[in-house]
């Protein structure tokens, strides 16, 4: 290190006067025989004065009736949370830990109730997929349901398959003994509907079914019969209306008609009917 | 010389007490004794009237909110003012990422510039008269706004505030060599400005 950095170094001390005798006189000697160094050391001098001379600068006139606004509305802003928490009584950390686990707990048991579901039925998870909450939801959830609800296959709780839906291709098997048939209810089966224009008719069944709040559940066509068949699921106190509308779109037989849908007539879950329909050429 | 000052007794003690009990007429007594300093500090850090007013508002409602951790170890003033070192280190770094103190510059009209130059010190001859200059004034500013935040947070407090070197160590957890040194390099890169522009 250089003699004129190493005064250089000291400029700050030798300023406010703090460099004990042997140094200071070092230093003032070589500030003595150095013009740049002495240069430099008055421009430090003026720098350290313009710092202590920059002038006070004044607050706004307002500035206290500002502050005053602002601690208000702060104040009563904390004063809020202060006492809302405050007021609370101090819980162990167990024993919160534990309360918080009880109220997740209980609301995941409330967000997956379903009042419409029948207790015995909701242990079976096949039919928990086939109760959408129909009545108690807005159709955008109607239609959640749906998308969700289209299992090619069902299970029932006893683990067996229950039916296929028409995707699939048969219609299978029922365990009719634990779902009762919707003719034991209603005393109707599944429909045979006779139009000249099987899309069309298909298409009107589409658009009465957000009116009643049913849902599609699955559609197949069988190109070399000429026929189409639709499951649909809709809420009990509907049937009238569908069988009606469906009368006046040519339905020309209810009950097993079909060779398929013989095997799988409709049935009668909680508050709502699955019903197969079958659209066959007006012959 | 640390523990000589932490038993400096604190004449704000009482008040604070009081504002701490829920008394916020004692708070006003403390806002009116130290808000010059604190918008004087805030000046400082910012350069700016509007953002000065908006720091030291906010500097004095921090307080007020967080007078309750206030555990009397330091005076108050020493605690009032490391929070507004620590809010205008952070709203500098703030209006300098986001390029301000550069606008500002490009805004400057060359006639400021041109009297700038026009300054010549003479540092024999009355200093005082030159250092009043608004254009000396404003070059100094400019200086301290060059400067990065850890040095400049000390010049503030020492040349512009008056702080002893116990204080500013106390204030910014720093030892007192340090301090010591932190200055001596800002005040150098200060004078290496004014020596650029006025010379």
């Amino acid at each position: 290190m250089s003699e004129c950095q190493r005064v250089s170094d000291l400029f700050g001390e030798l300023h406010d006067d703090q460099v004990d005798g042997a140094i200071d006189l070092y230093a003032r000697n070589h500030l003595h025989d150095c013009p740049g160094c002495r240069e430099d050391f008055k421009w430090y001098g003026f720098t350290v004065q313009a710092l202590n001379q920059l002038e006070k600068v004044s607050p706004p006139a307002n500035f206290l009736s500002q502050l005053d606004t602002k601690l208000q509305t702060s104040s009563s802003f904390f004063d809020f949370f202060r006492d809302f928490f405050g007021g609370a009584p101090r819980i162990p950390l167990p024993v919160g830990a534990a309360a918080l686990a009880f109220i997740a707990v209980m609301s995941i048991a409330l967000y997956n109730h379903r009042p419409d579901v029948a207790p015995s039925m909701a242990t079976s998870p096949g039919l928990e997929q086939l109760q959408p909450n129909v009545t108690s939801s807005g159709a955008g959830m109607a239609a959640a349901d749906a998308r969700r609800l289209r299992p090619k296959t069902l299970a029932t709780s006893t683990g067996g398959s229950l039916y296929a839906m028409p995707g699939r291709g048969e219609f299978e098997s029922v365990a009719s003994h634990r779902f009762p048939t919707i003719a034991d209810r209603i005393g109707a089966d599944n429909f045979t509907v006779e139009s000249s224009s099987i899309d069309n008719a298909v298409e009107s069944l589409k658009r009465i079914l957000p009116q009643i709040q049913g849902q599609l559940i699955d559609e197949k066509s069988r190109l070399n019969l000429g026929e189409k068949v639709i499951a649909v699921l809709i809420p009990s106190e509907a049937y009238g209306h569908l069988t009606t509308e469906l009368i006046n779109h040519g339905a020309v037989a209810a009950g097993a008609t079909g060779p398929d849908i013989s095997q799988a007539p409709a049935k009668k879950e909680g508050n709502n009917v699955l019903l197969y329909i079958r659209f066959i050429h007006t012959q | 010389m640390f523990s000589a000052f932490q038993q400096e007794t604190d004449e704000d003690r009482e008040t604070v007490q009081d504002c701490i009990k829920g008394n916020r007429e004692a708070f006003n007594v403390l806002v009116e004794k130290y808000y010059k300093k604190i918008y004087n500090l805030a000046y400082r850090f910012v350069g700016d009237a509007e953002e000065a007013n908006d720091l030291a508002q906010e500097i004095f409602t921090a307080a007020y909110q967080n007078l309750k951790k206030f555990r009397g170890d330091a005076k108050f003033s020493t605690w009032l003012f490391q929070i507004a070192t620590n809010r205008g280190k952070n709203r500098f770094k703030y209006l300098k990422r986001r390029g301000y103190f550069a606008n500002r510059g490009q805004t400057e009209s060359d006639d400021d510039r041109e009297s700038m130059q026009k300054v010549i010190p003479d540092l024999s001859t009355n200093p005082e008269t030159l250092l009043a200059s608004r254009q000396i004034q404003k070059i100094v500013q400019d200086a301290i706004n060059e400067l990065d935040p850890d040095h400049k947070e000390i010049v503030i407090l020492r040349d512009i505030e008056g702080f002893s070197y116990d204080e500013i160590a106390q204030m910014l957890g720093l030892p007192e060599g340090t301090t010591k040194s932190r200055l001596h390099r800002a005040r150098m890169v200060v004078k290496e400005k004014l020596k650029k522009v006025l010379s």
